[in-house]
């Protein structure tokens, strides 16, 4: 055959995956259906049951039939390639682990995230005074209110409450930010991205999430995380420059204006947006601390906590 | 057989499978039509039976395991398209609001970029609602909240109250779309309005600073998205009359 096996197989497993799926949600309408009497009519029913035996159907069954049997028969073993001599062991190779997440991992990893705040809110506590500091108390409270809510959630769902801060987000950016924070601005830069992060990952969690109840969870704390960025933003900008960033300017771009002060390092400030754009983005976020730029992502798979 | 046959071959087993799915979905599509129709018959506007029908086994599977085998629909069903025309009235009326603001001179210069602004976002989030909806989308500002926002900005005094109104407006569409977010089905049509209702609350808190609120008032622990908490009603506001 002039086709790897490796590229067929990839083939097939699409097919398999578009076949699956599609079972997966006539099964879904036929359960609704059936379950509850006044979902569907008599004859909605019956369409539903034998729908995929109508006359058009069955010759498009037909015809599906016969080309799946020519591919299959076309696939079929042919004699195995000519053995080439080997010497030595072969290399063990270990496959990836497959993991898969469900809404309870998602719920999960929200609540770590809150905690990472809650533990940045504490420790930039220190170098904040006044009205800042007020502030940033009253949104340590927030998320805390926030992760009793997820954990409330995934116990609902049968899930087991993830008590700590995420460890990924713990390890690989808030040690080593908090080495980096020396003043009240870092406390503020920090914060700032880590609201900017959690908005943009409840935002990117959304349609991961099986249920619109989930989502609406989800999101009545993601916008509270927006709010709190836009504000520390606006103190932020106050405390880089006398007159601030101001309220958002008109133009041809819809994102508001940058602060772009430089700092005694003489390396700039990343711009600090009270409004991201017309849209909240999906995208990492930036923090500027003791002169230097880091990027902070949103949380993925590989930060999830199953 | 070589690589050109074989790929023709699954080419053909493809669009052969993929008609068969086009028939899956028509039952589906059929199955949340009945359901709309019934429901709106009921008086729900929000089409809970289409709901109930569709996530209706996801939900079961949920509470039980927290886990769900049925993955939810991407494309918005009727009922989520219901909410997104109705939605984008919403936004064109936010429009509406915004132009009367900018046109009755209360503001002053250094709020008119913003005012500006946010009169630019809302027009975005209505050309992506609108594009989402597709043919239903009507493309016209909500009448009933034309009406009840557009004298007040008209007869107000002072650039406070104008700005006032825009924040009450602003705080308001954040939580209807928190309303909304606990209805949709699709998922592309949850993931649109998660991108547009940070941006309402944002610019909510943009007001407030401006305004003065406290930073309580700018702030919630949550977002509310019910009634109660400020979301506007769809059915107080219909599209129709």
């Amino acid at each position: 055959m002039d086709i790897s096996r490796d590229e067929l197989n990839r083939e097939r497993r699409a097919i398999d995956q578009a076949n699956t799926e599609a079972m997966r949600s006539h099964a879904s309408v036929l359960a609704a259906a059936f379950e509850d009497d006044d979902a569907a009519s008599a004859d909605d029913k019956a369409t539903l049951l034998l729908g995929g035996l109508a006359r058009r159907r069955f010759l498009t069954i037909g015809g599906f039939s016969v080309a799946t049997a020519a591919v299959l028969a076309a696939c079929g073993k042919k004699a195995a390639p000519e053995a080439v001599p080997q010497a030595g062991q072969t290399p063990v190779t270990t496959a990836l682990v497959t993991r898969n997440y469900n809404d309870v991992v998602l719920l999960r990893t929200a609540a770590s995230l809150e905690r990472n705040a809650i533990a940045a809110y504490g420790a930039a506590a220190t170098f904040l005074s006044g009205a800042t500091k007020a502030a940033a108390e009253t949104f340590r409270e927030h998320h805390e209110a926030h992760a009793v809510a997820l954990d409330d959630q995934t116990k609902k769902l049968g899930g087991e409450p993830f008590a700590k801060a995420n460890p990924v987000v713990d390890e690989r950016v808030i040690q080593p930010a908090l080495k980096l924070v020396q003043t009240d601005v870092d406390a503020l830069w920090l914060a700032h991205a880590l609201e900017e992060v959690a908005a943009h990952t409840y935002q990117t969690v959304v349609p991961l999430l099986s249920l619109p109840s989930l989502r609406q969870a989800i999101m009545s704390i993601g916008s509270v995380e927006a709010r709190h960025a836009t504000v520390l933003a606006k103190v932020l900008g106050a405390a880089l420059a006398p007159t601030g960033v101001g309220i958002p300017a008109a133009g041809p771009s819809t994102v508001a204006p940058a602060t772009t002060t430089a700092p005694a390092s003489g390396v700039a400030a990343p711009p600090l947006y009270l409004l991201p754009g017309s849209f909240e983005p999906v995208a990492a976020s930036l923090v500027h601390l003791s002169g230097q730029t880091l990027s902070v992502a949103p949380l993925g798979p590989n930060s999830f906590i199953y | 057989m070589d690589v050109t046959r074989l790929r023709r071959l699954l080419r053909e087993v493809d669009e052969e499978h993929r008609d068969t799915l086009r028939n899956v979905t028509d039952d589906l599509t059929a199955a949340a039509d009945a359901a709309s129709r019934r429901s709106f018959l009921r008086g729900s506007l929000l089409v809970g039976g289409a709901a109930a029908l569709v996530a209706g086994p996801m939900a079961a599977a949920a509470s039980a395991t927290g886990t769900t085998t049925t993955a939810p629909p991407k494309q918005p069903l009727p009922a989520d398209i219901e909410l997104l025309t109705w939605a984008q009235s919403l936004e064109l009326a936010a429009v509406a609001v915004y132009d009367a603001a900018l046109a009755g001179k209360r503001l002053s210069d250094k709020v008119v970029p913003a005012a500006a602004l946010f009169r630019r976002h809302h027009i975005d989030h209505a050309e992506a609602i609108g594009a989402l909806a597709g043919k239903s989308a009507r493309g016209i500002a909500n009448p009933g909240l034309v009406k009840a926002f557009g004298p007040k900005v008209a007869n107000a005094t002072s650039e406070a109250e104008v700005l006032g109104i825009a924040f009450d407006l602003e705080n308001a569409a954040a939580s209807t779309y928190g309303l909304a977010l606990g209805v949709l089905l699709g998922t592309n049509a949850s993931a649109l309005v998660a991108s547009i209702q940070p941006i309402e609350a944002r610019h909510a808190v943009v007001l407030g600073d401006v305004l003065g609120k406290s930073l309580n008032a700018q702030v919630p622990q949550f977002q509310a998205s019910d009634t109660k908490g400020g979301a506007i009603d769809p059915a107080a506001y219909p599209l129709e009359g």
